[in-house]
């Protein structure tokens, strides 16, 4: 069930479009207040208010500012702030109907392990538990910088059921190319079937993962229980 | 002061001296191909292929001279053979055989004992140039005078060289001591330097000779501006550890990144490998004066400082034993620890002044190497920039050395122009407005640091004669360190390993120390 509303952000009262920014404009400390003026104008911000200046150098400078934005949204709106039939660890435990294998993998050149981590390893992160500590799942974690071709012999050597890969550096669009190149990999050899797909990073969001082929994709504030709800669902459909 | 039983301290320095010297007897046996590309750089050669692959001359020589089935006996005495019997160039014998316009004699059973003199020669001349660069710090140094302690090291890594000029002269003159250039990501799995000048690196920026170059004549001219020495870090890890140091020397960098376990631990490159690189890595380092940058901080980025500080301590210990076998003094050697306690510990920050303090005693004169937090920085800027300032009074309040900014973007993205300054205005201001706070304050018998330190050294100790038992491969393979476990047999680069024969000869190996 949803509605619509037309929103603006919230600063001092409900609705005001009051941002906050901060930018750097290449510009002589005399021309900055025109060139925060205009750019803000092109944004469409009213009434910005210039709090503080740094020069980083004699034509580069740092502006904080704040602004009013002049246009307000209109949002479809959940009308319960539960997801629904979002389950709990235990809940999950009992319920599905398989045990899975679950290969995890930061892959390419990416040396970044803190979020693959947070969702594997039976510790967790802030308080969640990873998906290693749950009963109905075995994790096998590859760790950092696992080509596709050695992460795809690993997926056919554990059976796997879920393959789980993290991706933080995206400088570059570096990502993009390795992940696409990972589900033409697995589609050519005949696994992409048999086979639920996920992508994570602080970069990833479930639109880009499901447009480069994924079946998921978890963005920022993701935990393992997100993870085990989406595959508890997968199952169970 | 923490009281700490100096018994124990002197008990782990003597067990992690048997735990290198283990190690230490297995690697002097082996050399690796990046270690003999290394010996080719020292000697000036550091050219490319002129087709697009660039392939630079040292790969080419060495990957021939290996199928050629004679690495063993070392390459440089080939080198001075074959410039003989080409009677041109290396640059243009070697660009001969790469097009096949030349085919390589049989090397089996010449006598290359004749070149050992005229390559002793070069080799003087090449660790010349090395001690010119070095008293060239020395003398900018003497006149300018040294820093205050810590200095504030910040990293550029823009991926396009000309860029990260400009962002690393900001900078310096907002007041940071150290610049270090980040390297474009997985540079350390490649098993080559690349060649020139580059402007496409992702995440960082490939570390070459010509971009050395180019940022340390930058950095000099900046320095001079501000009437002080701007130091420069690059890396010397990953499979071209040994050529990274060589290069480094050569166009004098100040400080590198060199750790003894590091690539075994996070890049999966293998464990003989390694020990043998970092082992010739760090004999030129020691010799050009570099100071190197220990990689322990990364243990807490894949496990908790809360419950496993011990480790990243007990790996000091050893990385220190390490670095003295390849004739690194102390003040060369900068520990690396960090400031990583989850934000939700009670009393975190104490703990953390206790595990800091702990390296400062264990290792009193090693310029301790403290990094920022990032393992439990989530991308909420400004909260970040909160624990960033507490990292920096933890750094000041307990006296570290080296100090790597924190940034409020840490977890996002490769820092802006105007973070860096935020970064840097933080930790200035935390500096000056606690300068002499450790001296007004006494630490509490009994009290909440003491009790963690004593039991941090204790488990550190334990942990330490446990390896002695059974061994470090043994206990990399088991995971004690940053949880990652590795085979002996595992990893990248195994590959460019290989005993050393009777008459191998590596004409740098009498100088160095």
């Amino acid at each position: 069930m949803s509605n619509t509303l037309n929103i603006k952000p919230v600063g001092d009262r409900m609705n005001d479009g009051f941002l906050q920014l901060s930018f750097t404009l290449p510009v002589l400390k005399k021309d900055i207040t025109d060139a925060v003026n205009k750019m803000c104008r092109q944004m469409n911000l009213t009434q910005p208010e210039i709090a503080h200046i740094t020069a980083l150098d004699h034509n580069l400078h740092y502006v904080q500012l704040f602004a009013r934005i002049a246009n307000e949204v209109t949002v479809s709106i959940s009308t319960s702030g539960v997801i629904e039939n979002y389950r709990n660890r235990e809940e999950i435990e009992k319920q599905m109907p398989h045990h899975l294998t679950i290969v995890g993998a930061c892959t390419g050149t990416d040396a970044h392990t803190v979020g693959l981590d947070a969702i594997l390893n039976k510790k967790g992160y802030k308080g969640v538990k990873g998906l290693e500590s749950y009963t109905c799942f075995s994790v096998v974690n590859l760790g950092s910088q696992v080509s596709n071709v050695k992460l795809i012999a690993e997926v056919e050597k554990h059976k796997a059921d879920v393959l789980l890969v993290s991706q933080v550096i995206t400088h570059h669009n570096v990502h993009i190319h390795n992940l696409t190149e990972l589900i033409d990999m697995l589609e050519a050899t005949g696994l992409r079937n048999h086979l639920v797909c996920i992508v994570g990073g602080p970069r990833i969001n479930d639109q880009l993962a499901t447009e480069l082929g994924f079946d998921a994709g978890f963005g920022i504030g993701s935990t393992a229980l997100d993870v085990a709800n989406f595959l508890f669902k997968n199952k169970i459909v | 002061m923490l009281k700490l039983n100096d018994i124990v301290i002197s008990e782990c320095h003597a067990l992690a001296a048997e735990i290198a010297k283990d190690i230490f007897d297995i690697l002097q046996r082996k050399s690796t191909i990046g270690i003999e590309r290394a010996v080719l750089r020292l000697l000036g050669i550091n050219g490319a292929t002129s087709d697009e692959l660039r392939i630079p001359h040292v790969n080419v020589i060495c990957d021939k001279l290996q199928k050629a089935s004679v690495l063993i006996n070392g390459t440089a005495l080939y080198v001075e053979f074959l410039n003989e019997h080409f009677n041109t160039s290396a640059e243009q014998w070697i660009e001969d055989l790469y097009s096949n316009r030349k085919s390589l004699p049989n090397l089996q059973g010449i006598d290359i004992t004749k070149y050992k003199d005229s390559l002793v020669q070069k080799a003087k001349i090449a660790l010349n140039k090395i001690s010119e660069q070095s008293s060239v710090r020395t003398t900018s140094l003497k006149q300018h005078g040294e820093q205050t302690t810590p200095w504030l090291y910040v990293i550029v890594a823009t991926g396009n060289i000309h860029e990260d000029l400009y962002q690393a002269e900001l900078a310096a003159k907002q007041g940071a001591d150290v610049i270090a250039v980040i390297r474009s990501t997985a540079q350390s799995l490649l098993d080559y330097v690349p060649q020139g000048t580059t402007t496409e690196g992702v995440a960082g920026t490939y570390a070459t000779q010509e971009n050395f170059r180019l940022m340390r004549t930058h950095l000099d001219k900046v320095g001079k501006e501000l009437g002080r020495y701007v130091r420069l870090t690059n890396y010397a890890s990953g499979l071209c550890m040994a050529e990274m140091a060589a290069l480094g020397a050569l166009e004098r960098l100040d400080m590198m990144l060199s750790d003894s376990m590091y690539g075994i631990l996070y890049r999966d490159i293998n464990m003989v490998r390694t020990f043998t690189d970092q082992h010739f890595a760090r004999r030129i380092q020691a010799y050009a004066g570099i100071i190197i940058n220990t990689g322990e901080d990364n243990y807490l980025t894949t496990s908790e400082q809360f419950d496993e500080m011990h480790t990243v301590l007990t790996s000091q210990f050893i990385n220190r034993q390490f670095a003295h076998l390849s004739g690194l003094k102390d003040e060369q050697i900068g520990l690396g620890h960090a400031f990583e306690m989850d934000t939700e510990v009670e009393n975190g920050f104490l703990l953390s002044m206790a595990d800091a303090l702990l390296s400062r005693i264990c290792f009193p004169d090693c310029p301790l190497k403290y990094m920022p937090p990032t393992k439990h920085i989530d991308g909420n800027i400004f909260f970040a920039h909160v624990v960033n300032t507490l990292f920096n009074l933890c750094s000041i309040g307990t006296g570290q050395h080296i100090h790597l900014v924190g940034i409020l973007s840490e977890a996002i993205h490769i820092p802006y122009i105007h973070e860096r300054m935020l970064a840097i205005q933080n930790t200035r201001y935390v500096f000056n407005y606690f300068k002499d706070f450790p001296a007004e304050f006494k630490i509490r018998d009994n009290g909440i640091i003491q009790h963690r330190a004593v039991d941090v050294l204790q488990k550190a100790f334990h942990l330490l004669q446990q390896i002695k038992q059974e061994g470090l491969i043994s206990t990399i393979e088991a995971g004690k360190f940053g949880g990652i476990s590795r085979s002996i047999y595992g990893g990248k680069g195994s590959e460019g390993v290989f005993d050393k024969s009777n008459n191998y000869f590596n004409p740098f190996e009498k100088f160095l120390p």
